[in-house]
């Protein structure tokens, strides 16, 4: 008997789909409670210890490391098998439609490259629908969720601090971590945007350790979070959630295992699951108490629309419905007042040390915006090592030549900075996703065709960012590199392009309407539950992964509770 | 090409990731990174060895082309006193390999590049771009620079240059990068650093 044969007749309580942050926020607390889990991912076994490219140079990796089509953020970002394609694996955009979709084929997923940002949601980002009409509301309030974030950063680790600010909740005392100081260019646009736009800039909140937390280090302020972390100061499923499941002894996971469909038992309860082993191409069943969807926003709406005719669970309508992504509009300037500053280390931790929440939620409240929902600002540029794309961008501002071409580089090394808006998006009716009737993937599953369209709600907030962030930059005297003429419909990025894709089996108060109850159990299959972005609402301003970890988390708990009654 | 980076495309990073992804698109002129579907090149795939990647496509440039680019880099952007010219840099090898990429855009780049180089020969005549007087070069070089397409495959190649330059472990050092070292603490920037900065705003404020 192969191994492979033992894992399938062996007995698991849950089968847990996906292992980034809601599936390995599911194996955590579900192993912790005592339940024996078999995770199934995608792709290929990962381990950052040994595969993270720490220190190494642009002049270490292929093409000093700039992004091509096989590596599309550079040779040295984490990810594993995928990107915005994946071989054999394809996807359909509708003509009509804007939209990109990133995929990883990697134990841990997309938390080993994510932006580690990690915002609470606030009291209105659950109950807009009830404030202004628009939208729907959540099936839990902020107070519901506030424990599960508590527990989640104290599980992570988080950096940032209490502001005080309207609608992004602080943390209790004695969780979050010590901010790093900003950065010069962070700084200056902490002085300036307060000073000259009013806009307060405070600390970001984000998922990397500046102190150790149990047998994790701190962050030593070197090599881009986006390489992932062989010391584990940031967050990772695969160095976080899965080694401490593992250790408990109740969890199995299997690689490179595609699931394409929730199988059912005679009384229409989930009793396991279909994958296709991706190096085989040969199709498995094994069988559990229960089946927990964690595959992606995409991937888990796939693989319910795949299960039944109809979609499973899809009495609402609503499974593949719903799709919404970050409203993001980026400008970028030459600021003056960072010409020709001194050499100094620079680097911190490569994540955002400081940000700007909204900060006209009570002029949008008095109805003196044209848009509903809010946004906040992040921040990039400065000081870091460059790279190819860095310095043809620093040679674009140049009129030198020859050896004073050099002097010009040195003097305005790191003195562009970007602002970038990170902004609510409210469902439409015109973004969604379904099983594209004609293509096939390399095992001959359908694949997912997108649909998608911004709001009239979104095209003003990403008009409102962009002329924000020009005022922004003139007020300080700043060059602007955007061509503010551009129509912004044109200017505003992609559907999917953020990264911040939700929505697709939303939870909601009645199964009318939602295809999740309040505790992310299917309201058709009680023992089917979805623990990724699919399960959002709607998709406020903040990023995602923070409340998909705690919504995982909280799920979880209430299926360890029916596990241990007996009733799942 | 002058056109600056396209700023209207995001990404899931934000605007630094955008920052150093966007550039190289806008630098070279290449169109959008990534259009590309990815079964249609042979590169170093989607799961290359991080630390220890291979040497994925062999070196297709002639010597005589090697010298001529690694000739015209030192035109570009020529020795300093805390610097070296990018020919002792390793320039010559970095042309290559990006030349020699399988890659859509730096298959462009590989076909622009060497009309330029065949449009510099041209102009300085029978002894040709390496044999030539350095008073012609330079002359055959301003004369370039008022035509297209030529000049704009000489601005790409000169982002190209100072990216290559100042990647090397010489070049970060002499433009100011410190940093990618481990360290107990994160100081921020040096107290002077803020002080200039609480000057700077003083003065936009009292304006």
């Amino acid at each position: 008997m192969t191994a492979n044969d033992r894992l399938l007749m062996s007995e698991h309580d849950v089968i847990v789909v996906g292992s980034g942050a809601a599936g390995g926020m599911a194996a955590y607390a579900l192993t912790h409670a005592g339940a024996r889990v078999l995770m199934l991912e995608a792709g290929r076994d990962y381990d950052p210890l040994t595969e993270t490219p720490m220190f190494n140079l642009p002049s270490d990796a292929p093409l000093r490391g700039e992004a091509t089509p096989d590596k599309e953020f550079g040779f040295h970002d984490a990810t594993v098998g995928g990107g915005w394609e994946v071989p054999g694996e394809p996807y359909v955009v509708a003509s009509d439609a804007k939209f990109k979709w990133w995929r990883a084929r990697m134990l841990g997923g997309r938390t080993n490259h994510w932006g580690r940002l990690a915002f609470r949601f606030g009291p209105h980002d659950f109950k807009g629908y009830s404030a202004d009409g628009r939208g729907v509301d959540w099936p839990v309030t902020y107070e519901d969720m506030a424990p599960w974030y508590d527990r989640v950063e104290r599980l992570i680790g988080v950096f940032g601090a209490a502001e005080g600010i309207e609608n992004s909740p602080d943390s209790p005392p004695g969780i979050l971590q010590p901010p790093p100081k900003p950065r010069a260019y962070e700084a200056w646009m902490q002085m300036a945007m307060g000073k000259l736009s009013g806009i307060p800039v405070v600390p970001a909140h984000a998922a990397v350790l500046t102190r150790p937390l149990g047998d994790r280090p701190a962050c030593f302020y070197a090599t881009d979070c986006w390489r992932g972390c062989a010391i584990r100061a940031n967050f990772q499923s695969t160095t976080v959630l899965i080694p401490p499941a593992r250790a408990t002894g109740r969890l199995t996971v299997r690689t490179d295992a595609m699931v394409f469909k929730v199988l059912r038992d005679s009384r229409g309860k989930a009793a396991g699951v279909q994958f296709v082993d991706r190096k085989t191409g040969a199709i498995h069943q094994v069988r559990a108490r229960a089946v927990v969807l964690g595959a992606s926003t995409g991937e888990t709406a796939r693989i319910l629309l795949q299960s039944a005719d109809g979609g499973l669970a899809n009495g609402s309508g609503q499974v593949g419905r719903n799709l919404m992504d970050t409203v993001a509009a980026v400008v970028g300037a030459e600021v003056p007042q960072l010409h020709d500053l001194p050499p100094f280390n620079d680097d911190g931790v490569s994540i955002s040390h400081v940000y700007a929440p909204w900060w006209l939620h009570r002029e949008q409240v008095a109805g003196k915006l044209p848009f509903a929902r809010g946004y906040h600002i992040e921040f990039g540029g400065g000081r870091g090592m460059p790279s190819i794309g860095s310095m043809s961008e620093l040679v674009s501002l140049s009129q030198k030549r020859g050896a004073d071409l050099h002097e010009d580089m040195r003097r305005k090394f790191g003195s562009t900075v970007y602002m970038g808006g990170r902004g609510a998006m409210l469902p439409n009716a015109q973004s969604f996703c379904e099983l594209d009737k004609d293509v096939r993937d390399r095992w001959g599953l359908p694949v997912l065709k997108f649909h998608f369209r911004w709001g009239a709600e979104e095209i003003a907030q990403a008009a409102h960012q962009r002329d924000m962030f020009h005022d922004v930059f003139e007020a300080m005297g700043g060059r602007v590199l955007t061509d503010r003429s551009v129509p912004i419909e044109d200017a505003m990025g992609k559907g999917g392009e953020t990264n911040h894709e939700v929505g697709t089996a939303r939870m909601g108060s009645s199964p009318a309407v939602s295809v999740l109850d309040p505790w992310c159990q299917t309201w058709e299959v009680p023992n089917l539950y979805v623990v990724d972005g699919a399960a959002f609402a709607t998709s406020p301003d903040k990023n995602p992964t923070l409340t998909i970890l705690a919504l995982a988390m909280r799920a979880m708990d209430h299926l360890a509770n029916r596990l241990k009654r007996g009733d799942a | 090409m002058s056109r600056t980076p396209d700023l209207t495309e995001t990404d899931r990073r934000g605007a630094m990731r955008l920052a150093a992804i966007t550039a190289v698109g806008g630098a070279t002129g290449l169109g959008p990174i990534g259009s590309a579907h990815a079964a249609e090149i042979r590169g170093y795939g989607k799961d290359p060895d991080l630390l220890k990647p291979a040497r994925y496509w062999p070196p297709t440039l002639t010597t005589q082309e090697r010298e001529g680019l690694a000739l015209l880099a030192d035109l570009l952007l020529p020795a300093q006193a805390n610097l070296a010219a990018p020919s002792a840099l390793g320039f010559a090898d970095f042309i290559d390999e990006w030349m020699s990429a399988p890659y859509p855009a730096q298959q462009n780049d590989a076909r622009r590049f060497r009309a330029l180089l065949a449009a510099l020969g041209s102009e300085v005549g029978q002894s040709g771009w390496l044999g030539a007087d350095p008073v012609v070069r330079a002359q055959a070089l301003l004369r370039i620079e008022q035509r297209e397409p030529a000049n704009e495959a000489l601005n790409d190649l000169r982002k190209l240059v100072v990216g290559a330059v100042y990647t090397t472990p010489e070049g970060m050092a002499a433009i100011g990068y410190r940093g990618n070292e481990a360290l107990e603490s994160f100081a921020g920037p040096p107290d002077e650093v803020l002080a200039r900065f609480a000057a700077e705003l003083a003065k936009l404020t009292s304006a």
